[in-house]
């Protein structure tokens, strides 16, 4: 009776010490859901050849994000823009995110249906992709700003383009923006409405924006109402 | 006497739970399954006939969703599929601009024989070779020389040709036959799985790659010019 008891005694122990020493290695998680939102501005699903591709996603990975893999390509076999870059900087290690980021779109693209993927892969390697589809469309009267830059002299922000606008310039909007500090600022001076070509130059207090990532974004609305758009980056 | 029994019980169940876990640690880890999207293939290409004798550089790049791309000397990219098996590596680009790159591969993933047919009517002698995506710069710091080829079989369009490529982190080289005279500032380039490169410059487009101390480089500026260099 004894026997059997002590016999019971180790069994159970053995069961639990087993359960406890085991437990981090049956740990599973789900894989990681992304629901794509935009692609394109307002998912439109339509980007224009130097102008930037909005992207705009949700990540939720149980086992943290590992990696966040972007895959452009033309929708058929031939030759096309193509665009693939794996992003960890800033997502690595989240359980939850929000993707968004603007592309350029290269002024040489080829038109067309292209595939874009997103493949989160979280730290476990469990993997989820998801597709969409959108249209590289040419539209030489798109408005365009060319040569664009940004940047940053002390608290001071500079942003230089030079504007193409076939159908003649309504109004350039720039937004500087990080999930930390957001300011737009509207242009509709008299020497730009209403030019096909402008060199824009603007000053921009930074002094009161926190140290950080920033999306410069640089609007152009036409007097027919079509828009540019096109993203510039830079770190205060 | 007991709790002399007790403790034992404890020590039998620690030490047997400690053991069934013990396999699990001390197995070895499963090897990683090969995985396509971490190498590329760099391969040459010569007409088998023709008056024009030249070797053209090209690379593959794999992605996602069997997607894959060639990269050549035009400004962009050729997008295919692949099929991968135990022996046999193809992509294929169908429609106008079809192509078919085939490669044979042994146990060890290595290339022992490769085809590639465009959509014209030239046949060509092919080699491929199948490289892991490096984390390095395997051109960084290193210089190389030899004969550049022009078009004209037997002709030398550059005799003595130096590649020069800049330090790590510094994607850039310069070439001339004068050493001396040589920037390796001049030219910035793309930089292909680690040891291949393609660059736009005043020279054309060229592209590169190294294998076993030697770079392999196609050079497009109206015609064609190739050659291979040895590390120095």
């Amino acid at each position: 009776m004894k026997y059997r008891s002590n016999l019971a005694s180790i069994f159970g122990l053995f069961i639990i010490g087993f359960l406890f020493s085991c437990k981090k290695e049956n740990n599973g998680t789900l894989k990681p859901e992304v629901v794509i939102k935009e692609v394109g501005v307002g998912n439109s699903k339509i980007a224009y050849p130097g102008n930037s591709l909005h992207l705009d996603a949700d990540i939720t990975a149980p086992g943290k994000i590992g990696s966040i893999k972007l895959q452009i390509t033309l929708a058929s076999t031939n030759y096309g823009w193509d665009f693939v870059k794996t992003y960890t900087e800033g997502y690595a290690g989240a359980k939850n995110t929000n993707f968004h980021v603007d592309v350029e779109v290269p002024e040489n693209a080829t038109a067309g249906q292209y595939n874009l993927l997103l493949i989160v892969t979280d730290e476990q390697g469990e993997k989820t992709q998801k597709k969409a589809g959108f249209e590289i469309v040419k539209d030489a009267t798109l408005p365009v700003a060319n040569n664009a830059q940004a940047k940053l002299n002390g608290d001071m922000l500079n942003v230089t383009a030079n504007i193409s606008a076939p159908n003649k310039i309504a109004k350039i909007a720039i937004e500087v923006q990080s999930p930390a500090w957001t300011k737009a600022f509207d242009y509709t001076d008299a020497d730009l409405v209403g030019q096909t070509t402008y060199s824009i130059s603007k000053n921009i207090d930074m002094s009161q924006a926190p140290n950080g990532h920033y999306h410069v974004n640089i609007f152009i609305t036409d007097q027919a109402g079509k828009k540019g758009f096109r993203q510039l980056e830079l770190n205060k | 006497m007991r709790s002399t029994k007790k403790l034992s019980l404890f020590i039998i169940a620690g030490v047997l739970a400690l053991g069934g876990c013990k396999k699990e640690k001390t197995a070895p880890e499963p090897e990683k399954p090969f995985d396509i999207k971490e190498h590329f293939v760099a391969f040459t290409f010569t007409p088998k006939s023709g008056p024009s004798k030249y070797t053209v550089v090209s690379f593959i790049q794999f992605l996602e969703n069997n997607e894959a791309l060639q990269i050549g000397s035009s400004a962009t990219n050729a997008r295919g599929n692949y099929t991968l098996t135990k022996d046999s590596l193809i992509f294929e680009v169908t429609g106008g601009n079809g192509r078919t790159a085939r490669f044979s591969l042994d146990k060890d993933k290595k290339i022992t024989s490769a085809y590639y047919k465009a959509s014209g009517p030239l046949e060509y002698e092919t080699t491929g070779e199948l490289f892991p995506l490096a984390a390095s710069n395997q051109l960084a710091g290193k210089t190389f020389k030899g004969d550049e080829q022009g078009m004209t079989p037997g002709t030398i369009s550059r005799a003595g040709l130096i590649y020069s490529f800049n330090k790590a982190d510094i994607a850039t080289y310069g070439s001339g036959t004068d050493a001396a005279a040589i920037d390796n500032t001049t030219n910035s380039y793309t930089l292909f799985g680690g040891n291949g490169f393609k660059s736009t410059n005043s020279d054309g487009t060229e592209l590169g790659f190294i294998s076993n101390k030697k770079l392999t480089v196609f050079r497009l500026k109206s015609l064609y010019f190739s050659g291979k260099y040895d590390q120095q």
